[in-house]
């Protein structure tokens, strides 16, 4: 059966390409920057067929010989269109032009060509990027990954922290994209601020169910954000700053129309007045911390059918100590995390009908701590150092074989490096390194294909990956079937389901106390393989006009050889043996029902998600191979973000926006029961026996202690001036927990006593943004 | 602006608070059976204890349970029922034997049943020596043992542990053994620098055979003193059971210690089915130095 299902994909297409049609392709960009708009639309008004432009702004549409009268559309801009009488194969590249749409044509019609039309509303959702601008935030720095828990089942870890979990999902499972290139770390001071710069970033798209075959490697969603490419008509340049750090981004044509640049720099000065001060006062130390980011991406239209794209990343966050007690005598000691990825891609149209994105990435991500000591006999070194390399080489075609049905299909393979927690310790006398035996190389190789149709009011995607993970002494070998359907039973109606299999190859180990950079990310190996994850979902949503979205949508995930520490196991401490012998491997299963509101226009917009879930693990060698709930389980989550558009003047805009979180609280394992205890061997034969073994203090099941709820009220107010068309200066007033709840961060027990940690009362901040 | 300057104040003063305070939490807790019992082929009496979990940081003790009746089962058959001896303590006058799976099950008219099970593991097959090593700069005579764990196939934990009467005070444990081998499991292990290995062992030592499954495991025991009282070393090979209580419990308490906060937690072992404590067993060989 396998056997026709395959024969079935590979005959399909030959016989849709039989017949004889002549195809419109081309591009479509902002008229402002030269920008690549993915996801607008392309609409024959003459036969009612359409398509939408892929993630590089490229749309390929075929029709029988005639008159076309095509509209060219997407949100937030004017519609455009032409009439042509189509004769042989046409390029078309269309530029929109800034505005407000003002009639609804065919608004089922455009719904249903929308990018992913087979995905439901809640599998896929488009990180609105005014959204995030005008969002209330913490200190004023804007963030995708904290706007994006707002949306249903989206949940962070602790508060105010970047690491999400979706669909019962840990953190290591979300698939984090930066122009198509895996981060690794998406984490600041902490997990408090995020590595994007909003100020870069063009769009993000998350998908949480249904996840077609063109994305692997990690379980539960993958992220993909867009860098901006750069302007190809003009310079322009935002300068913006908050309580917390300092961004400046340019953009310029290197030539008009054919080649541009961004460049965008944030940092934040925590330290450059600590810094300033110590020296000033004559102090023999200083230290501080500060952390930074910096995007870089130029492209270049070598010709109407390639195009060449260059981006770079690079975010370091630094903690220093340096001491010097005399010219001989000093020390130092500095903790720095960061990661670096860079990306050459090349997009290349071999016809009209066939799209294709080459790529070769590499992407790094580094951990060090570093302690010297000099003095004039002796001279020290530690230093711990963990470090990710992945080099992937990949191809993406994209076919357009008919209007109805679209061929995606491509190839990736990587090289990656592990070195998980290499510790070295050097003076004059020795040399040691610890964990050397951690390091490991593998080898990846992947390919998929996903059969896109459009049969009128039904879309559906079929698809499959195929992982092979090679570590020298085993390999893996995974076949991932995709499967997801969206049926318009009525034009407003819709009933979606979807069926996914994932493969992920690495790991991220974790303490499950505290979210940092000392999280490990480790290779599978021959006795710890790959997570292997299942989920289905069934959905409805309700889309009245073009204002309001309603869904709902069900799902059930099952994951296998998800890991864990060991119990006992501090991931602070030096350790000979190697990680493997530290983790338990388990399964994991999640289950909920997500509800989601949106409204579009209008003088107020924003969301409305409440997530009712249950996520569960087990391990054989924990609580006697007994199910037991996750770290973040939470039993609902109610999330609401919106912005009130006060007024809105050609020069002048004000909104007020509003963020509000309640949420069932994290679980934590904390010992509630005190039993008897057997004296441990040789004390029962002591004249005074150790009194602690006497007693032991245990619980019933780990995370069996449900921390309080945890809710937050934030307040946003924006004032945008415009003072040219180009020149605009924005403040941002924002408060924080505005009744000042002090919701617990982290638990821990000492002498006896339970201590609860707070971290965020209430806080405003002000933010201050010039575009020129 | 006016509220400008104020803004500012705000601004500067606006930094993270973090506020840490005591806190107190009522947890639900129904009551259950503790058994704790471990059986021994070189001891005629097999001794079990009964006790009922409480809620944890309350001031009351702990209740001992003495009317429940419990029953030994060697191999499916009935071994032997315990006989009550007041303030939760049950004996049997009846020897276990190694290589033999024996049940326990504990009914308490009012708390319900418990019951578990293990396996006796044999007695550690070991043999040793002294090697003197010379005056250390107190002008003690030191001497190493060489101890030899004759392992048998299948899978065996050893613990190491001391006893000695020192000025006719009694000791024992497992604490200050300095042992450096690489079947020593190092779950407990801390890097002390101005240890013999720049190591040592917190409570006890561990020895696993995983990896030396019916091989020799030979090791030293450093640096010995030799005196005219009372010492032995003890090899306690363990059932599986009994193993995984002793190292989380030695786990937990090193948890309980550590000074900061980063260890997973610990859940102490059970293999009591509807209860809690332990229900395993052990052979111990002795050297008597």
């Amino acid at each position: 059966m396998k056997r026709i299902i395959i024969f079935s994909f590979f005959i399909f297409p030959l016989w849709l390409s039989g017949q004889s049609k002549y195809t419109i392709s081309g591009y479509i960009t902002d008229a402002g920057s030269g920008e690549r708009l993915a996801g607008a639309t392309v609409y024959n008004k003459s036969t009612g067929k359409g398509t939408a432009t892929n993630t590089y702004g490229f749309f390929s549409l075929t029709e029988k010989e005639g008159l076309c009268n095509l509209s060219f559309r997407f949100v937030g801009f004017r519609e455009h269109t032409v009439n042509l009488e189509l004769k042989n194969d046409t390029l078309v590249n269309i530029s929109l032009q800034h505005g407000i749409e003002i009639d609804e044509i065919k608004i089922s019609a455009q719904r249903q060509l929308r990018g992913n039309p087979e995905l439901s509303v809640l599998n896929r959702q488009q990180v609105d990027m005014q959204m995030v601008e005008s969002a209330p935030v913490i200190l004023g720095e804007r963030d995708i990954l904290k706007t994006l828990q707002f949306m249903p089942g989206i949940k962070q870890g602790a508060e105010n922290t970047a690491g999400y979990n979706v669909r019962g999902g840990s953190a290591d499972q979300n698939l984090i994209l930066l122009d198509g290139v895996p981060v690794y770390n998406v984490n600041h001071l902490m997990g408090f601020f995020s590595v994007f710069n909003t100020d870069a970033i063009k769009s993000a798209e998350l998908i949480k169910g249904g996840i077609p075959a063109r994305y692997g490697g990690r379980l539960s969603s993958v992220l993909d954000v867009t860098m901006k490419e750069g302007n190809m008509k003009e310079s322009h340049g935002v300068f913006s700053i908050s309580p917390v750090a300092g961004r400046i981004t340019y953009e310029s044509p290197i030539k008009t129309d054919t080649s541009a640049f961004i460049v965008s720099l944030r940092r934040t000065f925590f330290d450059l007045p600590m810094v300033a001060f110590q020296k000033l006062n004559g102090d023999n130390y200083n230290f501080g911390y500060y952390f930074y980011d910096l995007n870089a991406k130029a492209n270049w239209k070598l010709n109407p059918g390639n195009r060449l794209y260059l981006s770079f990343y690079t975010g370091t966050d630094k903690l220093f100590h340096n001491t010097r007690e005399s010219k001989t005598d000093k020390s130092s000691y500095n903790y720095n995390w960061g990661n670096f990825t860079t990306v050459l891609r090349w997009n290349k149209m071999f016809s009209p009908k066939l799209f294709s994105n080459l790529a070769l990435y590499y992407s790094r991500f580094n951990h060090q701590q570093t302690g010297k000591a000099e003095s004039e006999d002796t001279h020290t070194l530690f230093k711990t150092t963990t470090r990710l390399d992945d080099m992937s080489l990949k191809a993406d075609f994209d076919y357009y074989i008919q209007p109805q049905y679209t061929l995606r299909f491509g190839t990736k393979v990587s090289h990656l490096t592990f070195n998980p927690n290499i510790i070295q310790l050097k003076s004059e006398n020795s040399d040691v390194s610890f964990n050397e035996q951690n390091s490991s190389n593998a080898r990846q190789a992947e390919i998929y294909m996903e059969n896109a149709f459009s049969f009128g009011r039904l879309g559906l995607n079929i698809g499959s990956r195929v992982s092979g993970y090679f570590t020298g002494k085993k390999s893996y070998i995974h076949f991932q079937p995709r499967f997801a359907a969206n049926l318009h039973v009525t034009p407003s109606f819709s009933v979606s389901t979807s069926y996914t299999q994932m493969a992920q190859n690495m790991h991220l180990l974790t303490n499950s106390s505290l979210g940092m950079p000392t999280d490990l990310w480790v290779a599978s190996t021959d006795r710890i393989g790959p997570q292997l994850s299942s989920q289905v979902t069934l959905g409805i949503a309700y889309e009245p006009g073009q204002n309001f979205i309603f869904g709902v949508e069900g799902y059930y995930k099952k994951m296998n050889h998800v890991i864990r520490f060991d119990e006992g196991v501090a991931f602070l401490n030096p350790k000979e043996s190697g990680w493997e012998e530290n983790v338990l491997v388990g399964e994991g299963k999640a289950f909920g029902v997500e509800f989601l509101t949106e409204k579009q226009k209008g003088r107020l917009t924003g969301i409305f998600s409440y997530t009712l879930s249950r996520s569960d693990r087990k391990f054989d060698a924990l609580n006697r191979g007994n199910w037991f709930p996750f770290k973040y389980d939470r039993r609902y989550d109610i999330s609401v973000l919106a912005e009130y558009m006060l007024n809105k003047l050609y020069n002048k805009s004000r909104s007020i926006s509003v963020g509000f979180t309640l949420q069932s609280g994290n679980n934590l394992s904390m010992p509630d029961t005190e039993i008897e205890g057997m004296l441990l061997p040789g004390t029962d034969f002591a004249d005074h026996p150790i009194a602690w073994q006497n007693r032991r203090f245990t619980y019933s099941n780990p995370n069996n202690f449900k921390m309080p709820a945890f809710h937050h009220l934030d307040l946003g107010y924006n004032i945008i001036k415009k003072k040219t068309e180009s020149k605009s200066i924005t403040w941002s007033f924002s408060v924080y927990n505005v009744y000042n709840r002090m919701n617990p961060w982290y638990y821990y027990k000492k002498d006896g006593k339970v201590k609860q940690v707070s971290v965020f009362p209430l806080i405003p901040s002000v933010g201050f943004k010039y575009t020129f | 602006m006016k509220f400008k300057p104020f803004y500012i104040v705000l601004l500067i003063s606006a930094i993270f608070l973090s506020c840490e305070e005591e806190v107190f939490f009522s947890f639900e807790h129904e009551p259950r059976l503790c058994l704790n019992c471990i059986l021994n082929p070189d001891s005629t009496v097999i001794t079990a204890s009964l006790s009922l979990s409480k809620k944890m940081d309350t001031i009351n003790e702990i209740k001992t349970i003495s009317d429940a009746k419990i029953l030994l089962y060697e191999d499916g058959n009935l071994f032997g029922q315990f006989s009550n001896k007041g303030d939760g303590k049950y004996k049997l006058n009846k020897v276990p034997v190694a290589g033999k799976m024996y049940r326990i099950t504990v009914d308490s008219e009012e708390y319900g049943k418990v019951s578990a099970s293990t396996v006796v593991p044999n007695k550690p097959e070991i043999t040793w020596s002294k090697d003197t090593v010379g005056y250390d700069e107190y002008n003690l005579l030191r001497y190493n043992l060489n101890v030899q764990i004759h392992d048998k196939q299948g899978k065996d934990n050893y613990w190491l542990y001391s006893t000695g009467i020192v000025n006719g005070v009694k000791g024992g444990g497992g604490g200050g053994v300095v042992l450096n081998a690489p079947f020593a499991d190092t779950f407990n292990r801390r890097y002390e620098t101005e240890e013999k290995y720049g190591f040592m062992h917190y409570y006890q030592i561990r020895l696993s055979d995983e990896g030396y499954d019916g091989l020799v495991l030979d090791f030293i025991i450093p640096d010995l003193v030799p005196t005219n009282q009372y010492r032995a070393k003890h090899i306690l090979n363990a059932s599986e059971h009994y193993d995984k209580y002793i190292k989380t419990s030695i786990l937990y308490r090193l948890n309980e210690e550590a000074d900061l906060p980063f260890s997973e937690p610990v859940q102490i072992y059970s293999n009591i089915e509807n209860g809690f404590g332990i229900f395993g067993a052990c052979a111990i060989s002795t050297i008597v130095l």
